[in-house]
């Protein structure tokens, strides 16, 4: 593949350039371009299709809005996207040509066409991106019933003097169109436009309320002091009460906009008067409002009606006066409210201090508020203080809270002070203060504990522990001994927070001497004592600890261990669980049900099968179920550890919360084990539940054995909603592929369907089949003698050779579950694939020959990849899950539900020289060693067959190079080029890359192929180059590549696909459809190359001639006349797929 | 009466929070709190004016545990707080942390007109939104997907998801200058999916949206240059708890509606922060259908450079309904 330099007009986003259009691309081709590729999925794409749609012009518009269907006659949606992206690309700043164009285009365009829905959509787009341009055209739809009100929102959006003037001069022309005049009244209302105040006057006197409401809303909006006295009429006359004209709403926005507007003599006037009037009413709202045009006009000098409103009942009239005041706010003003909050009584003294907490959020009040001097030695502040011991709690309140939000850390006292109250709800909000407080506030409560009540005793323990007060753990500490129980209590359980490492001996020995009830509190003190440590330190220093406490009080510190996760330490307290009695035993138990991981679990489960400690048995197995079920544990291993949990189950409770565990793995593996349930009454709908989620949520699984399950599912399911579920299970079946699915090798009770093994396959082969017969006889009984059935188990005893599958397999997916032996010895197995070797299995701990690197890798491996991508084994003597896929030469493997072989060659061990067999047996290898295994089950897979050449090719001597099973006769990039379908998959990654090589070289030859492209494709073929560097010049390239694909439109006549790339240009116009396969010819014969594809021969020249004056591309071409090489695929972009390859070798 | 409760589509929250504040109720609105920034303002406005007590109908910046993040917000407010992550820092709201922006809420390209139903009075309805011809998916609980009447799942979710972070972050009283977009082109009426959105402020903090299963698994919730916060409230700062305990707690707020409305103190979440969030929720709605990045300017509360943002702020109404 080479890189393409494409030429920059095409890809780069400058607004303001028209991208460079290739001639013949007529805006119906633009535009159809555009259509098909709405809506774009990315910005870059989208600029992209909308500048070359800005360069159709007039032309473009009309053409797609001519593509609208009137609604209900067709779908809009391609042309609804490219005309509003086309809209909303033109209106970006610095596309003002595209604008204008577009803009003008719209107008044109709407002339033409006549269903109202169309019409409406392009004014809306006019609304989005017309200026000036387009008011004459939108002004002529102002006077038409149903399209008045698009166009006059269109105008306000535009902004304009011109466009408002529109609006105005329409006004006029539908004296008597009640609709369209609401439309037009109401956007002269949202456009600010002047002029016709009288003309909207006049006509307050309709009867059509609608009609006055908007025409009251616009005089509001544009309004002057002519229209104060009609409107304050109609305001009268509601009442100043809100009614369906919004009159007296009306009034009060004109008189605020009379404020802002400056004509600050009316408005005052007139903001009086519907004060005093509202007051007298007692409308709230209105005085509100009344009230803020006041102090938006008087500021400062307002105050005075602040300070009257402070007096009113209403508290909601106070509130909002103190609201406003926030806007004119200095020294002079808070200290008038200052003082008179002093003298006032509890609500508005409450509603004063509420608004200076308020104003202390903002950082430039606090720091004012707290400046603010009443008398010169008498800061403000004080006179918030005093009002802390205010006894009226709503004043109490709001005086705390505007001391938290000053901050001021002097005043942390007063509010400590608090504490000593004998009121509980005081006490209460002296400790959310002080736990707001920023600061110390840890030393004032400290002596506020002494002085307190029960109840400010507990907040200030609590206090201390929220900030882990450590430097008064003695106050804490004292507070143990109190005689007040509910004291003691809180004092005990704040000792976790204000302990640290330097305390730990003191806590130990309070722990080894306390009584029951303060056991608990204590251990976590302890456990906050060594928090600081490592987790080997801890594990030590608690050891030595509980060797000092002895054996009656060691006990204590189990549930300190059990939090350093530590294994030793789990282990210690198994010991201690195991040798324990009583509290003792108890204590241990409880440590290990706070355990996570698998240790934990191990140990509970050791707890479970130990038959001398039944009465923790259920306990245990709860949390047994529960840690092993984590979903951090795949679905594999979630199932090995719950089928152990069900083997030792003991109530029906516990078998089916296993089952639903098992339900949450969503494993094949577990649908077939719930099966195994669907008979036993307690747990049937469990397990039908577990088997028919599990299987319709995986519509792979497939099979006879998964149709039998689920059709004896439908007989069983009983509940409410069974009859849906049954039906669902149907619709499943019904549209079940239909393959035979996997089907099981071993059928646990005896070796049917096994058999011994013989040599190795290369061997066999040769065997007469007497000969084989009778060695197969004595391999026979060997087996027998070293495999066995134990428990449903297959065991070998590890003295023997490999058991091997009667029957054959070519390309499978298989299970297999396997546990090594830990007695080993040097415990090990496999699983031979094609009767080869090997998947690897052996205990990890191995390091000597390796096996740290864990099971599952394909050992015998050279060239390559032989060890599993990581490590994924379970304990040596647990169980663990293989699944087997082979399709071709390839193995994948997945290893307790983790991915450890990917896609990998698996090279033929027994003659290198040769691919792997197409189809053997599989075998379970004896390597010496105790293995057990269940679980077996093989699916056996459709595959392609082989390519043949033809009887034609055979006889001038063909020599087939890619079939289809195998990549045998390939190197290089075999990770990212791979088998699939019977074909070279070109799979891009960024991880990888390279090019894939015959392993051969070639001179002279006819090469024959087929391959498939995707759009935008770039690949090509490397003739005769070396096995390094870049093929095009290293040796030659003949080009493959997606001709059509619209980025490759710009380039060199040498580029495009069979081109002997940067040499001689091959035709073009001969690839079939997108997604069809191709089939080529190369002839390379000296300097003469001739390309024929799908039969037609698109190059045929001689590169010598082709080069007389240099090379077309002006590049060194070192490689050109390279007498031989070997033949590649290069390129690593994009995928692209190869198939039934074959070469023929020319003599000279 | 003396509260409304408003739950109607979005393209009504608008005109009835202003007309409930003119009448002197108070007012207890879904979110989002506007459909539009323009109304946002209006909002704003009135109640300034006319002293109403105002909330919105998401409650996360004060209690519960917050979706999938596996705790309340209280103490990542207490941990931002301190400053011990740095300045400036960087939120990433997605499935991966916890929030699933779900995609329910598209709209369809094409909608067949039906006739109206009997029981609705479909003008109504619509209300200041424009006229077009009836289909069921307009209304009916699939609102959602027309940018007509509100914005998707950013429309759906994004205050309850997004306001907690301006609060956490101290942008209570701001607004994000930039927002960038990554999503397929928007229809002009019906809502789509989209990949991601961000949001960055003058101080360089800023919040990522990411939908559907887009964007990187381990990314933390809360990025700082000192420390990073994942889902589980897991920090790694070592030792963050024992230093996080010096802090005082956050101030609480007002979260009982009455509360607010018998003293006349402002709720938690109220006209003011709520127009900030409900804001970053509907910058992120005319970036999406501009499909470009967009500028902001927080304190004139109109985007910068950009004509037809502008004209996505303010929509004009279909008389006779106006705010």
């Amino acid at each position: 593949m080479k890189k393409i330099y494409l030429p920059i007009g095409a890809l780069l986003l400058t607004a303001s350039l028209w991208a460079q259009e290739p001639q013949g691309r007529t805006a119906s081709t633009i535009v159809a371009d555009v259509l098909a590729q709405m809506p774009a999925q990315k910005q870059a794409e989208y600029n992209k299709l909308l500048q070359s749609l800005t360069t159709t012009g007039e032309d473009g518009v009309a053409m797609l809005v001519k593509m609208i269907n009137e609604p209900g006659k067709g779908n809009n949606s391609q042309v609804e996207y490219a005309l509003s992206g086309l809209t909303h690309y033109v209106m970006a700043t610095g596309n003002e040509s595209a604008r204008l164009t577009t803009a003008n285009a719209y107008g044109k365009v709407l002339e033409q066409v006549s269903n109202r829905e169309i019409k409406a959509f392009i004014i809306r787009q006019l609304q989005l991106v017309g200026k000036d341009e387009s008011v004459p055209v939108l002004a002529k739809y102002l006077t038409q019933d149903n399209l008045a009100g698009p166009a006059a929102r269109a105008l306000v959006s535009f902004n304009s003097t011109k466009a408002d003037n529109a609006l105005t001069a329409a006004l006029q022309s539908v004296k008597n169109n009640v609709s369209i005049q609401k439309d037009i009244i109401q956007a002269i209302a949202e456009a600010d436009a002047t002029g016709v105040e009288q003309a909207l006057l006049d006509l307050l006197a309709t009867q059509d309320q609608n009609l006055q409401r908007v025409t009251l809303y616009a005089l509001s909006q544009i309004g002057s002091v002519t229209s104060l006295n009609a409107l304050g009429a109609l305001a009268e006359k509601s009442a100043f009460t809100m009614e369906n004209t919004g009159a007296n709403e009306a009034y009060i926005a004109l008189i605020k906009k009379l404020a802002a507007d400056g004509n600050t003599q009316a408005a005052e006037a007139a903001a009086n008067n519907l004060l005093s009037k509202a007051t007298k009413l007692g409308k709230t709202q209105t005085r509100n409002a009344a009230l803020e045009i006041l102090l938006s006009i008087q500021k400062e000098k307002g105050l005075k009606l602040v300070l009257a409103a402070l007096k009113d009942a209403s508290k909601e009239y106070r509130n909002a006066a103190l609201d406003y005041t926030s806007s004119i706010v200095n020294d002079e003003v808070y200290v008038t409210l200052f003082k008179t909050m002093d003298k006032a009584k509890p609500e508005p003294k409450t509603d004063i201090l509420n608004w200076i907490a308020s104003q202390s959020e903002c950082p430039v009040q606090r720091e004012a508020i707290r400046k603010v001097m009443i008398k010169f030695d008498q800061p403000a502040t004080e006179l918030i203080r005093k009002q802390v011991k205010n006894n009226d709690f709503g004043v109490k309140e709001a005086a705390v809270w505007a001391l938290v939000k000053l901050g001021d850390p002097n005043t942390i006292g007063d509010i400590s002070a608090l504490l000593t109250s004998s009121d509980e709800q005081v006490v209460k909000l002296a400790q959310r203060a002080l736990a707001s407080f920023k600061g110390d506030i840890s030393t004032p409560v400290v002596k506020a504990i002494d002085k307190s009540k029960e109840a400010g005793k507990i907040a200030g323990i609590e206090l201390l522990a929220q900030r882990k007060s450590s430097a008064n753990l003695n106050t804490v500490l004292a507070q143990t001994k109190s005689d007040n129980e509910s004291v003691k209590k809180a004092a005990y359980a704040a000792l976790k927070d204000v302990v640290e490492e330097r305390d730990l001996v003191n806590m130990c020995g309070m722990l080894e001497t306390a009584d029951a009830s303060t056991i608990v509190p204590l251990q976590q003190a302890v456990i906050t004592a060594v928090s600081g440590m490592s987790k080997e330190a801890q594990v030590s220093t608690i050891s030595n600890r509980m060797l000092q406490a002895g054996e009656s009080k060691k006990h204590l510190y189990y549930i300190v261990l059990a939090q350093t996760g530590d294994a030793k330490a789990l282990s210690v307290i198994s010991e201690g669980f195991a040798k324990g009695q009583g509290a003792s035993k108890d204590a241990a138990f409880e440590a290990l049900m706070s355990c996570n991981g698998l240790e934990a679990a191990d140990a509970l489960y050791a707890i479970c099968k130990d038959s001398s400690a039944p009465g923790y048995f259920d306990r245990a197995m709860n949390a047994y179920i529960k840690l092993v079920s984590n979903v951090q544990y795949t679905g594999e291993n979630r199932l090995i550890r719950l089928r152990k949990a069900m083997e030792i189950a003991k109530t029906d409770a516990q078998k089916v919360a296993i089952l639903r565990q098992i339900e949450r793995t969503g494993t094949y593996l577990g649908m077939l084990y719930a099966g195994e349930f669907l008979n036993e009454k307690p747990l049937q709908q469990a397990a039908a539940n577990a088997v028919m989620n599990i299987a319709l949520g995986n519509k792979s699984y497939t099979g006879e054995n998964v149709k039998t399950l689920l059709n004896k599912v439908k007989e069983v399911l009983d509940n409410p909603d069974a009859g849906y579920q049954k039906q669902a299970i149907q619709k499943h079946l019904d549209e079940m592929a239909d393959e035979k699915g996997f089907v099981s090798l071993f059928n646990g009770k005896d070796l049917s369907g096994w058999k011994g093994l013989v040599k190795n396959p290369i061997l066999r082969a040769k065997m007469k089949p007497e000969e084989l017969a009778t060695e197969q006889a004595k391999a026979d009984e060997k087996a027998r003698s070293t495999w066995s059935v134990q428990d449903g188990v297959l065991v070998f005893n590890g003295k023997g050779d490999n058991l091997c599958t009667d029957k054959q397999y070519g390309d499978f997916e298989m299970y297999v579950d396997w546990m090594l032996d830990p007695a080993g010895p040097e415990a090990d197995a496999g699983v031979y694939l094609r009767g080869t070797p090997q998947v690897q299995i052996w205990d990890t701990a191995r390091v000597k020959v390796g096996a740290q690197v864990g099971s599952g890798g394909l050992y015998n491996n050279q060239k390559n990849p032989s060890q599993p991508l990581k490590v994924a084994d379970n304990k040596l003597g647990e169980w663990n899950s293989f699944y087997i896929k082979m399709v071709g030469d390839r193995v994948t493997v997945y290893l307790n539900g983790e991915l450890v072989v990917n896609n990998v060659i698996l090279e033929n061990f027994w003659d290198r020289s040769q691919p792997i067999f197409p189809i053997e047996q599989i075998e379970l290898q004896a390597h010496g060693s105790k293995v057990s295994y269940r679980n077996i089950l093989v699916k056996e897979l459709k595959r392609a067959e082989p390519f043949q050449l033809s009887e034609q090719e055979k006889k001038e001597g063909f020599k087939v190079l890619f079939d289809g099973t195998n990549m045998h006769n390939w190197t290089g990039n075999t990770v990212d080029y791979v088998l699939e379908d019977g074909c070279i998959s070109m799979k891009p990654s960024t991880a990888h890359g390279g090019n894939l090589y015959t392993k051969d070289e070639y001179k002279d030859f006819v090469y024959r192929f087929e391959f498939q492209l995707t759009p935008g494709a770039n690949n090509g073929l490397g003739i005769r180059t070396p096995l390094e560097g870049d093929a095009a010049y290293v040796g030659m390239e003949l080009q493959i590549l997606d001709n059509e694909a619209p980025i490759y439109k710009d380039l060199k006549v040498y580029q495009y696909h069979g081109s002997v790339y940067g040499i001689i240009p091959a035709k073009r116009g001969f690839h079939k459809p997108m997604g069809e396969w191709n089939y080529q010819e190369v002839v390379a014969k000296g300097n003469r190359i001739t390309v024929t594809l799908n039969g037609t021969v698109i190059l045929d020249g001689d590169i010598k001639e082709a080069t007389k004056n240099g090379t077309p591309d002006g590049k060194q071409h070192p490689g050109l006349f390279n007498e031989k090489g070997h033949i590649g695929f290069l390129g690593h972009g994009s995928p692209v797929k190869f198939r039934n390859i074959r070469v023929k070798e020319l003599k000279k | 009466m003396d509260i409304v409760h408003i739950a109607t589509p979005p393209h009504w929250h608008g005109i009835m929070s202003v007309e409930a504040a003119k009448a002197g109720k108070d007012i207890f609105c879904e979110k989002p709190m506007t459909r539009t920034i323009g109304e946002g303002k209006r909002v704003r406005e009135a109640i300034a004016q006319h002293g109403n007590i105002f909330r919105l109908n998401t409650w996360f910046r004060f209690k519960s545990q917050f979706y999938g993040l596996g705790t309340p917000v209280k103490p990542l407010k207490k941990l931002i707080d301190s400053g011990m992550l740095g300045w400036p820092l960087k939120v990433t709201i997605s499935k991966h942390t916890g929030f699933d922006w779900k995609f329910y809420w598209v709209g369809k390209t094409h909608l067949e007109p039906q006739p109206i139903p009997e029981e609705l009075d479909y003008d109504l309805w619509l209300g200041p939104a424009p006229y077009k011809p009836y289909n069921p998916h307009r209304v009916h609980q699939t609102f959602r997907g027309y940018w007509d009447y509100d914005g998707g799942g950013l429309g759906d979710m994004g205050q309850h998801y997004i306001d907690p972070v301006q609060y956490i972050l101290g942008k209570d009283h701001t607004s994000p200058v930039k927002v960038e977009v990554d999503a397929p082109q928007q229809h002009p009426d019906a809502v789509g999916t989209w990949r991601s959105i961000t949001y960055t402020y003058e101080d360089g903090c800023q919040i990522v949206l990411w939908g559907g299963d887009y964007g990187n698994p381990d990314t933390p919730y809360i990025a700082g240059p000192n420390g990073n916060v994942y889902k589980n409230f897991v920090c790694d700062i070592p030792n963050w708890e024992k230093k996080l305990a010096d802090y005082p707690e956050p101030e609480p707020q007002i979260s009982e509606f009455l509360t607010s409305v018998k003293t006349r103190q402002k709720f938690a979440l109220n006209e003011e922060n709520g127009f900030r969030s409900a804001t970053i929720v509907n910058m992120g709605a005319v970036a999406l259908r501009l499909n470009r990045t967009l500028h902001f300017d927080p304190v004139k509360l109109e985007f910068v450079n950009d004509e037809a943002a502008n004209r996505l702020l303010d929509q004009p109404a279909r008389a006779p309904w106006n705010i």
